[in-house]
């Protein structure tokens, strides 16, 4: 199976008062396309750095990154806003919807920038609330939702280009026990149906959900 | 632009959603352009009456002193009423100003989240921009249309009241003072937006989903 995500000595680092610090230092990792991949470290290791790289957030100082067998290591921002756009869905621990905006509209504002027709929206946006066990909700605003299901509109919105791949960066870190567990059988579910997570978390218990664990550590 | 449709459509809804948020902006804006466009037609019908004035003393017989004090009187009036109008309308405008600009980036602040997950789905960072421009724009030029129609009819019930000189005579409505209070209000307005967007769009996303701006 080949690699939906491929880094080669990644390397970054921040400039703070007290200098330079080195958040990542020639990073080598892969993600297989359909792989449920988990990102294991503690605070401050570099995980969500890296996380943010991996989804065009960020750029990194140095090395390869390839995306989908292309070399996306100097990406323009444009360019890297449009891999965002099209190529992969992210998932944050805060869920980063905009307040304002129904769960219906949260979830149809990648579709309408992407320029596709009102009807064609419209079915897609219910099909996929509904995927995701929210199909109840569309009207309500996010202040109107418990945090599972903020947490499981924001996966509908990060699903709805049908990207190859999901980043989630501690998807459930908000959650109690009883939401986490639903929204990992939903992220379960999403990755058996093809779809690659690459999942950053320092919650071991977590692990048992994925294909592969990775391990960071900070020096 | 990726979607020109969903490029308005966005836009509008902002401004529909953030209502809440554009009206105190909207009042000031309003509230400006009325005090500006009656003290605009004030002092431009006082000129006129002093001009006319000053035309029918130039040919009056020099036995006629009573009726040429009288036409001086008037003249006087009407250059007080003109001082006055112009100090109103430097006032309207400095104050204005200032609180527009003011009101434009505390509004801009609150939504630094707003843009930040724009970034964070892939919307193109002069797309935001624009949409953020097109949004003030639209609500300035709205609030500035409803303030030129009320500072147009407050004038005449001013005048009316006996509050100030009658001019009623004079008064006209000018084609270009509406375009000339548009661009003065749009351009507080627009250039807080512009800069502090610029700003936005040379940011870290997370910095922005996070409110460290």
């Amino acid at each position: 199976m080949s690699d939906i995500v491929r880094t080669e000595g990644l390397t970054k680092s921040f400039k703070t008062k007290y200098g330079r610090v080195d958040a990542l230092r020639g990073i080598d990792m892969n993600v297989a396309e359909g792989e449920f991949v988990m990102l294991l470290g503690k605070s401050g290791c570099g995980k969500s750095t890296l996380l943010n790289i991996i989804g065009f957030m960020d750029s990194p100082d140095g090395g390869k990154y390839y995306f989908d067998g292309e070399d996306v290591s100097s990406l323009s921002n444009d360019g890297k806003a449009d891999y965002r756009a099209n190529r992969l869905g992210f998932v944050f621990q805060q869920f980063n919807l905009i307040f304002t905006m129904t769960a219906f509209e949260n979830v149809e504002l990648p579709l309408g920038y992407a320029g596709i027709e009102k009807s064609a929206r419209r079915a897609r946006v219910e099909q996929m609330l509904r995927k995701v066990g929210i199909g109840d909700r569309a009207d309500h605003l996010p202040a109107e939702m418990s945090g599972g299901e903020q947490q499981r509109c924001a996966i509908a919105r990060a699903l709805i280009m049908e990207p190859k791949l999901i980043l989630a960066d501690e998807p459930t870190g908000n959650l109690d026990e009883d939401s986490t567990e639903k929204i990992m059988q939903l992220l379960k579910e999403i990755n058996a149906g093809g779809t690659a997570i690459l999942m950053v978390t320092h919650d071991t218990d977590l692990t048992v959900y994925s294909d592969r664990i990775i391990k960071m550590k900070a020096d | 632009m990726n979607n020109r449709r969903f490029f308005f459509k966005n836009s509008l809804s902002g401004i529909r959603r953030l209502r809440g948020r554009y009206l105190p902006l909207g009042i000031i804006v309003a509230l400006t352009i009325a005090v500006e466009t009656a003290a605009l037609a004030l002092t431009a019908a006082c000129t006129a009456l002093a001009d006319e004035k000053y035309g029918l003393i130039k040919d009056m017989p020099p036995e006629k002193i009573e009726a040429e004090m009288k036409l001086y009187r008037q003249i006087s009036e009407a250059n007080a009423v003109k001082q006055v109008g112009m100090y109103i309308n430097a006032g309207a405008i400095i104050i204005g100003v200032i609180s527009v600009i003011f009101i434009s980036l505390l509004m801009q602040r609150s939504r630094i989240y707003e843009v930040g997950v724009y970034y964070s789905i892939g919307f193109r960072r002069k797309f935001i921009t624009r949409t953020l421009l097109f949004e003030t724009f639209v609500f300035t030029a709205a609030a500035s249309l409803t303030g030129v129609i009320l500072g147009s009819a407050a004038l005449p019930l001013l005048i009316k009241s006996g509050a100030i000189i009658d001019v009623s005579e004079y008064l006209y409505v000018s084609k270009t003072t509406p375009l000339l209070v548009l661009g003065a209000a749009l351009l507080p307005v627009l250039i807080p937006t512009l800069t502090f967007s610029r700003r936005l769009s040379k940011t870290d996303p997370n910095r922005l989903l996070s409110g460290e701006v």
